[in-house]
């Protein structure tokens, strides 16, 4: 990518983000034309769990929708850090207070746009099915800024789940990741300052 | 002069001078009535179904205990409902919110019609906890509201057409969500899990009408007395 298309990129979000991506990209970028895409920081990054749930609701006719909607708590996984390899990257690592999992999400340390996530449990094993990478992950108006990771639970972690974050008439139904790249609406320092 | 109706995780929900109820919440995503009555996915279908679907099965439950679809017998340990051949969504399952439509000669539908529920895919609505349900003179379910994006300014008529667990407040439906600007989890594999807005920025605003029915889109509402 050259410069001038960089720049085009850059301008067609806020001048606030311009201004701080121009800054991190600093002082690197004009000599750095030829490899300018590896020098840029990745997009943003904001994890949450999502511990879904329903409620039985009491005192309904007999006709009546007998549960409530879903509805979720939810967890955050600790702010993304940029971190440097060659190229800058995003990444987020860290555990929440209810799953015995550490959770590992790097946006662009292999390429730019590519999303690897993983999940280790207690004895640094992933889960089943992780990693998983997905190519094209940054935000865009050609890739979704949220994917979702569905993890799988036990009934231990059902039951303490139920018990420590749920309240009364309510049961866990699922447990899933949601990855917001260069989301507003996700980050746990909402209204995101830019 | 307004009052307190009651708090859920720091919103107050305030009955104002004009017999409207408001908060101020973040926005979860409701899927369940999308049944593909307007040409949309589905919120719930077997895993053998080739289509997409809003929700994940997960959160309709399973074998034995279907707490979030519609079955034959109206009770957990029945069978799903399967949408047949005549159906907006042959295979998908029906998915149920707590307002009941009425069929076009006005008689109740039965409990298995897909038309019998409010369509999260297409129809702005916006679900509320039983406080509010109970904690108002007149009747919630159906009736008028308006939610705002206090972000954008961006704002939508909307109808009161499902309920919600007893310490959540500030839900809607896809079709809301987009309206106002909301991430819906445009093109995730499974939009009602994924989008919303964080429940901790009060940046959404719901201002409900109870006692008057909603008109959204040319449609009006029942009010359906709980």
């Amino acid at each position: 990518m050259g410069i001038t298309k960089l720049l085009m990129v850059i301008g067609a979000h806020s001048w606030m983000r311009a201004l701080a991506c121009l800054t991190v990209v600093g002082s690197s970028s004009l000599a750095a034309t030829a490899k300018d895409e590896a020098a840029a920081v990745a997009p943003t990054l904001a994890c949450e769990i999502r511990y879904h749930f329903r409620e039985r609701l009491e005192g309904v006719k007999a006709d009546a929708k007998k549960f409530s909607a879903p509805a979720y708590e939810k967890e955050a996984l600790p702010q993304s850090m940029v971190a440097a390899n060659g190229a800058q990257w995003r990444l987020v690592q860290g555990r929440v207070a209810h799953l015995p999992y550490l959770f590992v999400i790097k946006l662009g340390a292999k390429s730019a746009g590519t999303l690897e996530v993983n999940i280790l449990d207690g004895d640094g094993k992933p889960l089943d099915g992780y990693p998983q990478t997905i190519v094209h992950a940054s935000a865009g108006a050609a890739n979704p800024s949220r994917r979702e990771f569905e993890i799988p639970i036990n009934d231990a972690i059902r039951k303490s789940v139920e018990k420590t974050l749920l309240k009364k008439n309510q049961f866990l139904t699922s447990v899933s990741l949601t990855i917001a790249v260069d989301d507003d609406f996700l980050s746990r320092n909402f209204p995101k300052a830019r | 002069m307004s009052t307190i109706i009651g708090n859920i995780k720091g919103s107050d929900i305030v009955g104002e001078d004009d017999g409207s109820v408001t908060f101020t919440a973040g926005a979860q995503l409701d899927g369940d009535g999308a049944n593909g009555q307007f040409g949309e996915p589905p919120c719930y279908a077997p895993k053998s179904y080739a289509g997409k679907t809003l929700d994940v099965l997960a959160n309709a439950g399973g074998p034995g205990n279907w707490f979030g679809v519609v079955t034959d017998t109206g009770e957990e340990d029945g069978h799903p409902v399967v949408q047949g051949s005549g159906d907006p969504c042959p295979g998908a399952f029906v998915s149920a919110t707590s307002l009941h439509l009425p069929g076009k000669d006005g008689k109740p539908l039965p409990r298995s019609s897909p038309f019998k529920y409010v369509d999260s895919a297409t129809v702005p609505f916006v679900v509320v906890p039983p406080m509010i349900i109970r904690g108002v003179a007149g009747v919630v379910m159906g009736c008028r509201a308006v939610v705002t994006n206090t972000k954008n300014g961006k704002s939508v008529e909307a109808v009161v057409a499902d309920g919600g667990p007893s310490n959540k407040l500030g839900e809607i439906s896809l079709a809301c969500a987009k309206a106002i600007g909301v991430p819906a989890g445009e093109g995730s594999t499974h939009p009602a899990n994924s989008g919303g807005v964080d429940a901790d920025s009060h940046i959404i605003h719901y201002r409900l009408f109870p006692g008057v029915a909603a008109m959204v889109n040319g449609v009006t509402y029942p009010l359906q007395p709980s």
